[in-house]
């Protein structure tokens, strides 16, 4: 253990001293990653209360978000498939109004898919729950595509109608500047609801409700003995989930400015997948921890990329990083940052 | 290692008596006979039933079945899975391509190299994957697709990036009738491989370990060592249907690999039933033929809506109702034509000798 | 001469001290038994002999060679087999399948000459099922070769259990309660055969046991286990005099030992 542990710091000294005397901006680094890595802790925290309470492996995620997202779009455009929507027509509190209603969206949805699809599938090996999950993802994005077209949407961003903060020039301000990163208030929302996301779920699992939750999973034995019922705890992680999958649809939506069928599958599943993996896919904190370190990653080798000038011949960065980063993590330390042993 | 044969269980109490099997009688192996006969009739005039013009859509469904009997042998046998295959059918053309058009070497040579490239990335992923218990294969094999499809297959020394990269079809099977037969033939050995897998050692080690590691630990068997192997030997054969999937346009791009193909063939594998060569061929012959049958039937019958871009619709809602009601798949539906054909009765329990 | 020895073998899980410092040996040829009630560590100790537990301190060696590294099937290849406290067989497999299977470590051809289907190795095919069915016939199964597990009861699948473990062909035999769901008869018949094959195939035996009256007859040593510590140990007659074992663990049954 101890030369493992002599080498590793020697590497991350060398990095550090290499990244310090490079040109690379690190307080942005720092800042982008964090609000990059808010809105992928949103759909890891997800797929980590699924896993560890029902041992579940969920694909379908990210179209928790992508659909409740387009729902919202649906009101947003009054009902009209052909609508467009104005962002700076829409105040922060009817933005949190759609959040919420992208949450209940979720929930139901979540709920849904626990009742037709999961809980019926209860003695059927991990890898058949994973492809029924899959095929359920298919069909959102399915239905996606023939409601609202396979085509790009504009998504509105929180705040956006927000009133000016006038600068000493007069001019309007909606974003501020942060070590030298250029933080919109959208991200700051973000970053506030995953604050307030992971107070309401440490708060949760304080409680009998929540530790029978964490505990179903392992025992589901002893579980449905001390009066748990293993049913209600499937619905239940299912329900966060949704209403997990509905923030970060909206919430991930803004940040890109738009929507398109599958969008939360194909730009944050596959990372929160991977945060997850880094934090400990049965613990919640490591969901976010990892997400947050994967957003940093990201922004770090994106800025290296370009400093160092290499986006040339290796393409998508930030997907290289996250890969490698995954590798080792699973040599190193399989069971992630915060995991514990299985 | 002492030779176990030489010394066996000492003590034969008496002579054992004789077990009786049970037999199809001459008239049920020639029913049975006919009919394996007429598939393999249907399987060999199948290029010319579905004439010339489409019967690429043929070769690339092969493709497909080489595919999902790879799959089969990680779900199958390990209980396993890897959402990395489209990355190793990528890996296994784009290899291709690059030994046919960039180091100009003769078509065989590619097939060769595919092959072993799908190995060895099977062994580098399995080795960091495997160790680990739970799904963790699962998941490194996706992040895997999404890294090939976004990264490797886009760097351009090596795939011609976004252009793609040619992969001429040799010079004995050049034609697309002589192309889909060479791609049959290949089912064909992959197939055979599988049934000697299955039937001999290695293969019964690793199906022990899917239904239980300590058993299979317990039997001596190297659990990981054996998960590795299965996974190793998929990622070959997933290479071999890379370097035929690249020759069937002879023209490969990037888009051609993008990282839900994994999930589809995955679906399709369960689709048809794990653990069962004729379902998972069957099930990847379906899937693959899902969208020229929607365009067959959106041109029959123009005025309704459905089409070929309903094919994902399709393809998840029958899954999700192959899952819900036969969670074995069309194996499991179709378990006692598939038992007579394998010269076993019709009804599910043999009469054999004895009973509790 | 001692073939299996377990010094100070300590685990915790989490809260529960699962083993205290137990220490056992066994001897060539010896049937050693090991009981206690419910919980008080007996299947954790096996699972830390046959390497599916790692424990925190102690060490457990074989024929004097320490394997706390090694991983189960290397010491299944010591010669060390077992049976679990749950049928533990390949449930889709037949009988005669699972007993082919449990071969596994003495199959001679190598797994190329299998998958090309080399002749040696499909002669050697024939010969596991042969040698199969001689070990299903020594424990009276051999009429159930070709059956599924899902038709027979759970006393004869714990049965077919101690033959795969048999076909692994061990020098040192590891049974985990394997009279459950036997009647008396078939009770006393395994303990016949456990005597007999002792000699015969020159096993060694470490067998745990609810059945007291089964334990006392058959083995020549028996460990007490309570509570992760060993309470008692010592030769069936020495077991039946303790008071201590009777007022322990043996309780109310202690009568009818006397």
């Amino acid at each position: 253990m101890t030369p493992r542990r002599i080498g590793a710091a020697a590497v991350g000294l060398v990095l550090l001293v290499v990244l310090v005397v490079s040109d690379i901006p690190l307080g942005r680094v720092v800042v982008d990653g964090t609000l990059n890595g808010s809105v992928i802790a949103l759909v890891a925290l997800g797929i980590a209360v699924v896993y560890k309470s029902t041992g579940v492996l969920n694909f379908a995620q990210g179209e928790l978000g992508t659909l409740p997202a387009f729902l919202v779009l649906l009101v947003m455009m009054g009902f009209d498939l052909n609508g467009t929507v104005d962002p700076e027509a829409i105040s922060g509190w009817d933005m949190l109004g759609y959040l919420l209603l992208a949450v209940a969206i979720g929930i139901v949805l979540g709920v849904a898919i626990n009742g037709l699809v999961i809980r019926r599938l209860v003695d059927a090996s991990p890898v058949i729950s994973l492809v029924a999950t899959a095929a359920v993802f298919f069909l959102m994005v399915g239905f996606e595509a023939v409601v609202f077209l396979p085509q790009v949407r504009t998504f509105p961003r929180f705040l956006e109608g927000a009133p000016c903060l006038e600068s000493e020039a007069g001019e309007c301000i909606r974003q501020f500047q942060l070590f030298g990163s250029l933080v919109l208030w959208h991200a700051i929302v973000v970053v506030a609801v995953l604050a307030v996301v992971v107070v309401l779920l440490t708060l949760l699992f304080r409680t009998q409700v929540g530790v029978a939750l964490l505990a179903a999973s392992q025992e589901p034995f002893a579980a449905s003995l001390s009066g748990v019922s293993p049913r209600a705890m499937s619905m239940l992680a299912w329900g966060i989930a949704g209403g997990l999958g509905g923030l970060a649809g909206v919430l991930g939506a803004g940040v890109f400015q738009q929507l398109f069928p599958g969008m939360v599958t194909r730009d944050l599943l596959v990372l929160a997948f991977t945060a997850a993996v880094l934090g400990g896919i049965n613990s919640m904190p490591g969901a976010v921890v990892g997400s947050i370190l994967l957003g940093v990653t990201s922004s770090l080798t994106n800025e290296a990329a370009l400093t160092f000038d290499v986006t040339g011949w290796i393409p998508n960065p930030p997907m290289a990083a996250a890969f490698a980063v995954l590798l080792i993590v699973m040599v190193v330390r399989p069971r992630g940052l915060l995991g514990r042993e299985a | 290692m002492t030779d176990v044969l030489a010394e066996p269980i000492p003590i034969v109490i008496h002579e054992l008596p004789p077990r009786e099997r049970w037999r199809p009688s001459r008239a049920g192996v020639a029913a049975r006979l006919i009919v394996l006969l007429g598939i393999g009739a249907f399987i060999l005039a199948s290029p010319h039933l579905i004439g010339v013009i489409r019967v690429n859509v043929l070769s690339t469904a092969a493709t497909s079945v080489i595919v999902a009997l790879s799959l089969n042998i990680l779900i199958g046998y390990t209980g396993q899975v890897s959402l990395g295959h489209s990355a190793f059918l990528g890996m296994g053309a784009f290899t291709a391509g690059f030994v046919i058009t960039t180091l100009e070497l003769p078509w065989e040579a590619a097939v060769v190299a595919s092959v072993l490239v799908g190995a060895g990335q099977a062994l580098v992923i399995g080795v960091v994957a495997l160790r680990v218990r739970g799904l963790y294969l699962a998941l490194v094999t996706l992040v895997y697709a999404v890294f090939a499809e976004r990264v490797l297959f886009n760097i351009e020394a090596i795939t011609g990036g976004g252009g793609g990269i040619e992969a001429t079809r040799p010079g004995w099977a050049f034609g697309d009738t002589a192309y889909a037969y060479l791609c049959i033939a290949a089912v064909a050995v992959v197939w055979l491989f599988d049934w000697r897998l299955t039937s001999s050692k290695a293969g019964r080690a690793i199906e022990a370990l899917r239904d239980s590691e300590r058993v299979a630990a317990s039997w001596g068997i190297n659990v990981t060592g054996f998960k590795l192997l299965a996974f190793v030997l998929s990622g070959a054969i997933a290479g071999l249907a890379g370097a035929l999937f690249a020759s069937v346009e002879q023209l490969i791009s990037p888009l051609d690999f993008a990282f839900l193909g994994s999930v589809t063939f995955v679906m399709m594998a369960i689709f048809g039933g794990v653990g069962s060569r004729p379902g998972v061929v069957l099930g990847a012959l379906i899937f693959s033929f899902l969208a020229f049958g929607l365009e067959r039937f959106a041109e029959a019958f123009p005025d309704q809506p459905i089409n070929a871009s309903a094919t994902p619709l399709v393809a998840a809602l029958l899954v999700l109702i192959v899952l819900l009601y036969f969670p074995g798949g069309l194996a499991q539906l179709l378990r006692r034509p598939f038992r007579w054909l394998s010269f076993r009765p019709w009804r599910e329990t043999e009469p054999a000798g004895g009973g509790e | 001469m001692t073939v299996l020895s377990v010094g100070d073998v300590s685990l915790r899980f989490g809260g529960l001290q699962a083993l205290a410092d137990v220490s056992l040996d066994v001897n060539e040829n010896e049937i050693v038994g090991l009981i206690g009630p419910n919980g008080a560590g007996k299947t954790t100790l096996f699972n830390c002999i046959t390497g599916f537990y790692t424990p925190d301190s102690g060490s457990v060696t074989i024929r004097g060679q320490r394997v706390n590294d090694l991983r189960p099937d290397q010491r299944t290849a010591l010669g060390l087999g077992r049976t679990f406290q749950h049928v533990g067989l390949v449930r889709s497999f037949t009988v005669l399948e699972n007993m082919v299977v449990a071969q596994h470590r003495n199959v001679g051809y190598h797994i190329g000459a299998g998958l090309l289907g080399s002749p040696a190795a499909l002669e050697e095919e024939s010969d596991l099922e042969e040698r199969a069915l001689h070990v299903l016939d020594h424990l009276g199964l051999v009429h159930l070769a070709d059956h599924p597990l899902s038709e027979l009861n759970y006393g004869t699948l714990k049965q077919v259990e101690v033959a795969a473990a048999l076909a692994t062909d061990p020098s040192i035999l590891m049974l985990d309660e394997p009279l459950a769901g036997l009647g008396p008869k078939e009770s006393a018949d395994f303990g016949d055969r456990l005597l007999a094959m002792r000699h015969e195939l020159n096993l060694t035996i470490v067998v745990i046991e609810h059945h007291v009256p089964f334990v006392l007859r058959v083995c020549d040593y028996v460990y007490v286990l309570n509570f992760g510590r060993i309470l008692a140990h010592g030769t069936a007659d020495e077991i039946r005099g303790n008071p201590v074992v009777a007022e322990a663990y043996l309780g109310e049954g202690a009568s009818a030992l006397a």
